[in-house]
C-alpha cells in the first residue's frame, strides 16, 4: 500500500523545509543541513546525454568539456554523508543519471552511508552491479526510482523523444524496469519504483495511455504519474512538444477518468497539473530563492549550483562555486550570514540575470518559503 | 546578423529622490535598472518596490555597497547625499565601474563652516588619478545652451552673464548654493568657456543665495533659490540677450525648450538630463573619453565660490 506521504511527494507538495523560522536561524548561523543533495553524475562519452527530448528542460545547457571524476565524485558524496544529509536524489539537467560509467559507485555508497537514493532517469540501460546495488536489503526507506517514459509504445516512444529510426527503445526501457521490479520484489519492496508520464501533443490518446499503465503495472511499478511538460528555458519548442493552457485543460479532461480508473492499492496513479493548482505556467522564477538551502546540486561539470535547473557551466556566473578545488560544505556556507538581505539580492540580480529556470517543485518551494513571512524584513515582496 | 547586445546593467545608489528620476530615465533608455542601494534593506526594499510599483522595473534591493558592487553591472548611478560621493565613486572605480554621479561631485557639510583646502584638493586628485576612472557628472542643464548657441552673442564680447534657478527644493542657506551652482557654472562654461574667477561675493540667505563675481572680466549674477512656494524656472542673460526654460507638455512625455523672453520665439531642446545620460550609456557600452575635466572644472570654480 502507498502512504500519503508518497502522494504527497509526487505532488510536488514534498515538505522539503518545516520550520521556517528555524530555516531563518539555521541560515544565518550557517547551520542548516539541506533537506537533499541532487547529484548530475557525468556521462559518457562526448555528448551530454543520451536521448535529445524536444521538452527538455536543459536543452540549452552548455558543455565545457569538463567531467567531475570518479574518485572527486566519491569524496564529495562522503563529505555529504558526513555532514548529515539524508538523502541523494541522482537525476540531472541536460544529461542522465544512468549514462553515467560510476553510477553504480555512487549508488553503493549512498546506500552504504546509510542515505535515501532517488532516481530520475529515463532507464535506457541498468547494469548487473546497479540491479545488485538495487536489491540489497539495507536500502533506506523512501527510497526511489522514477524512470520518465512518456509513451506507451516503441513508435510513440519515438515520436515523442525525437528519436529517429525503428530502435525498440520503450521496450527497452520496459524490460529495465521489469528487472528493476524484480530487484524489488527480491528485497521486499524497499525502494519505490515509478514511471512517468509527461502528456504533450503527441502522446495524449487513451489507448497510450493505458497501455503505458498496463504495462508498466506489470513490471512492478508502485505509482504512475503523469504531468504536463514545462516550455524550457531558452529553447524554442515544435508544436505539440509542450501543450498550450487550453491543451492542458483539453489532455487533462481526456485522461484524468482514464487515470483515476487505473488507480489501485499496489499501484497508485495520479495526474499532477501543478501549473494549474499553482499558477505557475510559463514564469520563469520565483524569488528569492531557498534552493540552495534545501536542494543544491552538483552538476556534470562538478560544480555545486543552486538547484537542479541552473546546473551546467552556462550558469556559473550564479553558481555555489566548483567542487573541483573546494570543498562541499565551505562551499555551501560560503556567504555573509549577517547580511542575508543583501544575499538573497545578490542571489536574486544574478538569477535574473543569468536567466534560469524554476520547475515546479522549485516555484512551490519558494514561494512557500515566502509565503511564511519567516524573510518578510529581508526580501522585497 | 549582428547579435542584439544585452541592455547594460545599473545600479542606482539611492533611488528616493533625484534617484528615482534617474531609474525612469535609464530604463526608457532601454538599460536594465537592476539593483538599488539604500541606507538599509528596508529603505532600499522601499524603493525597490516604488519603482517596480512606479515604472515596472525589476531591481533588487542592497544595504551594502561592497556586495552590490561585487555584481556584474555596466555603471552605477549615484544620487546619494554629497557627503558619501567620494568614497562611493572609488569603491565603484575600484571595482571598474563607471560612474554617473549627481552634482555636485563630492562635498562635504563641515566644509561650509570649516573649509579644508587640502582635503577637498586631495579628493579631486585621487579621481583624476584614479586609473579606473570613467566619470560623468550630472550637470546637464549645459545641454540647454547647445539649442541656443547660434543665438548668443560671441562669447568674448560678453560683459554681463546672469543666472537664475529656482526649484522647490529642501536645501537652505548654503546648502542650496551646493546644490544648485554646479547647474549654474555648467551654463557659465557653455557660454563663455573656462576664464579666472575673482571678486567673488556670496549673499547667504534661509531660502536662497546671491553669488556675483568677476569672469575674465564679464560680471555674472547667480540668484539661486529653493522653497515651498516657489514657481519652478529657470534662465539666464547673456549681455542682453535672455532665455527661460520651458517645458511642453507634462509627465513622461514633456518637451524641454528655450524661450527668449523679448521674443517668444521658443527653441527646443533635447531633454538634457536624458541626453546625458545616454551618453553616459554610450560609454559605458563603447568607452571613450570621459566626462572628468569638465567636472573637475565645474568643482574647481564651486570651490572658490563657495571657500570663505
Ligand atoms: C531533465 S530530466 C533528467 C533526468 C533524465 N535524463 C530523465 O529524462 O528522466 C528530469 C525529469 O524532468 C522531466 N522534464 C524534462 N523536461 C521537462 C519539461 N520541459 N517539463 C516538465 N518536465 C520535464 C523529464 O521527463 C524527467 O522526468
Ligand atoms: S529529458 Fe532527460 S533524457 Fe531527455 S534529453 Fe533531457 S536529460 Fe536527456
Ligand atoms: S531555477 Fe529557480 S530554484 Fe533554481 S536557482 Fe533559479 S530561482 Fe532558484
Amino acid at each position: 500500500m502507498n502512504d500519503d506521504s508518497l502522494i504527497a511527494r509526487y505532488r510536488y507538495g514534498a515538505q522539503y523545509v518545516g520550520d521556517f523560522q528555524a530555516l531563518r536561524s539555521d541560515i544565518a548561523a550557517k547551520t542548516f543541513i539541506p533537506h537533499q543533495v541532487e547529484f548530475q553524475p557525468p556521462p559518457r562519452g562526448r555528448k551530454i546525454c543520451w536521448l535529445d527530448c524536444p521538452y527538455c528542460y536543459g536543452g540549452s545547457a552548455h558543455d565545457d568539456g569538463r567531467r567531475l571524476s570518479k574518485s572527486r565524485a566519491l569524496e564529495v558524496m562522503a563529505q555529504i554523508a558526513q555532514g548529515g544529509v539524508k538523502k541523494i536524489i541522482f537525476a540531472g539537467y541536460a544529461t542522465d543519471p544512468l549514462n553515467c560509467e560510476y553510477i553504480d559507485d555512487l549508488l553503493r555508497a549512498t546506500i552504504d552511508s546509510g542515505q535515501i537514493f532517488g532516481f530520475n532517469t529515463k532507464a535506457l540501460k541498468l547494469s548487473e552491479a546497479f540491479l545488485g546495488q538495487l536489491s540489497r536489503p539495507d536500502i533506506a526507506p523512501q527510497s526511489y526510482m522514477s524512470i520518465s517514459v512518456d509513451a506507451g509504445c516503441n513508435e510513440v516512444y519515438n515520436a515523442v523523444h525525437d528519436v529517429r529510426g525503428n530502435a525498440k527503445l520503450y521496450d527497452r526501457v520496459l524490460q529495465c524496469i521489469t528487472r528493476a521490479g524484480a530487484a524489488r520484489r527480491a528485497n521486499g519492496n524497499l525502494f519505490d519504483l515509478s514511471a512517468t508520464y509527461l502528456i504533450n501533443g503527441r502522446n495524449h490518446d487513451v489507448a497510450q495511455v493505458q497501455r503505458f499503465i498496463r504495462d508498466f503495472k506489470a513490471a512492478g511499478c508502485n505509482m504512475l504519474r503523469f504531468a504536463f511538460a514545462q516550455p524550457p528555458r531558452g529553447i524554442e519548442t515544435a508544436d505539440g512538444v509542450v501543450p498550450t493552457a487550453d491543451d492542458v485543460r483539453l489532455y487533462g479532461e481526456k485522461l484524468r477518468p482514464v487515470i483515476a480508473a487505473a488507480d489501485s492499492a499496489a499501484c497508485t496513479t495520479m495526474l499532477v497539473d501543478a501549473d494549474s493548482d499553482h499558477d505557475i505556467y510559463d514564469k520563469a522564477r520565483t524569488v528569492p530563492c531557498f534552493a540552495r538551502f534545501s536542494y543544491p546540486t552538483v552538476g556534470f561539470d562538478g560544480w555545486l549550483y543552486h538547484c537542479s535547473q541552473s546546473s551546467a557551466p552556462n550558469f556559473h556566473g550564479m553558481a555555489i562555486g566548483d567542487l573541483n578545488s573546494d570543498d562541499f560544505w565551505p562551499l555551501l556556507y560560503d556567504y555573509d550570514g549577517e547580511r542575508l538581505g543583501d544575499y538573497f539580492s545578490a542571489c536574486g540580480l544574478r538569477m535574473n540575470q543569468e536567466g534560469c529556470r524554476c520547475d515546479r517543485k522549485e516555484h512551490v518551494l519558494n514561494a512557500r518559503v515566502i509565503a511564511s513571512g519567516a524573510f518578510d524584513d529581508l526580501v522585497v515582496k | 546578423m549582428s547579435e542584439k547586445l544585452p541592455p547594460p546593467r545599473i545600479a542606482i545608489l539611492g533611488a528616493r529622490g533625484i534617484g528615482r528620476v534617474h531609474a525612469r530615465i535609464f530604463q526608457a533608455l532601454g538599460a536594465d535598472v537592476c539593483a538599488v542601494l539604500g541606507r538599509d534593506q528596508a529603505s532600499a526594499g522601499q524603493a525597490v518596490r516604488d519603482l517596480s510599483d512606479s515604472f515596472g522595473i525589476a531591481a533588487v534591493a542592497f544595504s551594502d555597497l561592497k556586495t552590490l558592487l561585487s555584481q556584474p553591472l555596466d555603471g552605477v548611478s549615484i544620487c546619494t547625499p554629497p557627503v558619501h560621493h567620494f568614497e562611493q565613486i572609488i569603491a565603484a572605480f575600484d571595482r571598474g565601474v563607471p560612474v554617473f554621479c549627481e552634482k555636485p561631485l563630492f562635498w562635504n557639510d563641515s566644509w561650509n563652516d570649516n573649509w579644508n583646502e587640502p582635503d577637498w584638493a586631495r579628493k579631486l586628485a585621487s579621481l583624476q588619478d584614479h586609473s579606473n576612472r570613467r566619470l560623468f557628472v550630472n550637470t546637464s542643464n549645459a545641454f540647454l545652451i547647445a539649442a541656443v548657441s547660434d543665438q548668443l552673442p560671441p562669447a568674448e564680447t560678453v560683459t554681463q552673464f546672469a543666472f537664475h534657478f529656482h526649484t522647490q527644493g529642501l536645501y537652505r542657506g548654503r546648502d542650496i548654493a551646493v546644490d544648485l551652482l554646479p547647474h549654474a557654472l555648467s551654463m557659465l562654461l557653455g557660454c563663455l568657456g573656462e576664464r579666472p574667477l575673482s571678486d567673488v561675493l556670496m549673499q547667504v540667505e534661509r531660502y536662497g543665495c546671491q553669488c556675483r563675481f568677476s569672469y575674465g572680466g564679464c560680471n555674472v549674477a547667480f540668484d539661486l533659490r529653493q522653497g515651498p512656494d516657489l514657481d519652478r524656472s529657470l534662465g539666464f542673460v547673456c549681455d542682453d540677450v535672455s532665455f527661460q526654460r520651458v517645458q511642453e507638455g507634462e509627465g513622461m512625455n514633456y518637451k524641454v525648450c528655450l524661450e527668449n523672453t523679448v521674443s517668444g520665439e521658443r527653441w527646443p531642446s533635447q531633454d538634457p538630463f536624458a541626453a546625458y545620460i545616454a551618453e553616459f550609456l554610450d560609454h559605458c557600452r563603447n568607452g571613450g573619453v570621459d566626462r572628468f575635466d569638465e567636472a573637475a572644472l565645474n568643482m574647481r570654480l564651486m570651490a572658490q565660490c563657495l571657500k570663505p
